[in-house]
């Protein structure tokens, strides 16, 4: 596999686990502190890492090499698609991060649960509720764009096959 | 002078604690004073909060501290972490229990002067139906005069073990120490 379609494959899968984790975290019960606060801090950390994947192959992307994409309205298709999924990738773990600075738990942000990383605003309720409106609205359409973006990418597969 | 000839006349007749003491019963509102708390969080980060609803009374003699006496009684549910969620979860039964432990109530024996400025306050404090002696640090940070007279601030700090009531929840999330301090400003009399 190359480093363009292994960061591709990784990305993917860290997507799936960063949605399950989202719903399951939020889930669980304020009484049940240790588990809620290592599954928000895991989800955090994965957070970090796609932002910094994202921003790695945003330089790749720069550095040339065509888009593969078919031409017609396909191409145009996949290449909006792919452009959703991209600013989705920067603006989830950009509004996650401002969302856990705001909070009015006061909770860290923690890097693989240790690594402080400095919150640039403080604790601030109402700004708070907006941004989890934003990251709940961002989450759904990441999972509904990466649906339609996967069942294109088998689609066009089953057609180079024939 | 006429009011201290008075007092001491009032005092020869009173306790014998306060016997030689020209000290004023203060009320302790929240209006002159804020009891804050700190808990730990693995030293990752801590929890801080207060309590905004009590009441209580110290007796007090500023140049003879160890007369003093106080006796507060603080209404748990009034716990206020700044955050409704957590705030919720710590008035549960797991935590203050406030629908069975609605208040809980320090009160001094001893008090002991360590300093020109600083003391320490012997006393017990009651929560959630148990009683334990706890030791709170008084320090004088000001007296001074201001346009109506004068005030005196001061700070009490102590560390408490919650499992000594039986307050056991959210361990090792919630580190068992809780760091106390009061702060009080006094008009004096």
């Amino acid at each position: 596999m190359t480093g363009r379609r292994k960061l591709h494959w990784w990305t993917a899968a860290l997507v799936a686990v960063m949605l399950a984790l989202g719903w399951i975290m939020v889930a669980v019960p304020l009484a049940l502190l240790l588990l809620k606060f290592v599954l928000y801090q895991a989800h955090k950390t994965i957070g970090i890492v796609i932002f910094a994947l994202t921003c790695w192959r945003l330089l790749w992307r720069r550095r040339g090499g065509g888009t593969g994409l078919p031409p017609g309205w396909h191409g145009r298709a996949a290449a909006a698609v792919h452009a959703v999924l991209l600013v989705l990738l920067l603006a989830m773990p950009a509004t996650g991060f401002l969302m856990s600075a705001a909070s009015p738990s006061g909770v860290p942000t923690l890097f693989l649960g240790v690594i402080a990383i400095p919150h640039p605003i403080g604790p601030d309720p109402a700004l708070f509720e907006r941004l989890q409106v934003a990251h709940r609205v961002e989450a759904w359409t990441m999972l509904v764009v990466g649906l339609a973006h996967g069942a294109a990418g088998l689609l066009a597969r089953r057609r180079m096959a024939h | 002078m006429r009011r201290s000839i008075l007092f001491l006349c009032l005092s020869l007749f009173s306790a014998p604690g306060y016997a030689a003491a020209a000290g004023l019963t203060y009320p302790v509102e929240p209006a002159s004073t804020h009891i804050r708390f700190v808990v730990d969080h693995f030293g990752l980060f801590t929890t801080k909060g207060e309590f905004t609803t009590f009441s209580g009374q110290l007796f007090l003699d500023p140049d003879h501290p160890e007369t003093a006496h106080v006796a507060v009684t603080v209404q748990t549910a009034s716990v206020d972490t700044f955050w409704g969620d957590r705030n919720d979860l710590l008035r549960s039964p797991d935590y203050f229990d406030v629908g069975r432990f609605p208040t809980m109530a320090f009160t001094s024996n001893v008090v002991e002067r360590t300093g020109p400025d600083t003391a320490r306050v012997h006393g017990v404090l009651t929560l959630l139906g148990r009683s334990h002696d706890e030791t709170f640090d008084a320090v004088l940070t000001d007296r001074k005069p201001d346009m109506a007279g004068e005030v005196a601030n001061f700070r009490v700090t102590g560390r408490l073990l919650r499992s000594d009531f039986g307050m056991t929840a959210g361990q090792p999330m919630v580190a068992d120490a809780v760091d106390i301090a009061i702060d009080a400003h006094i008009r004096l009399k």
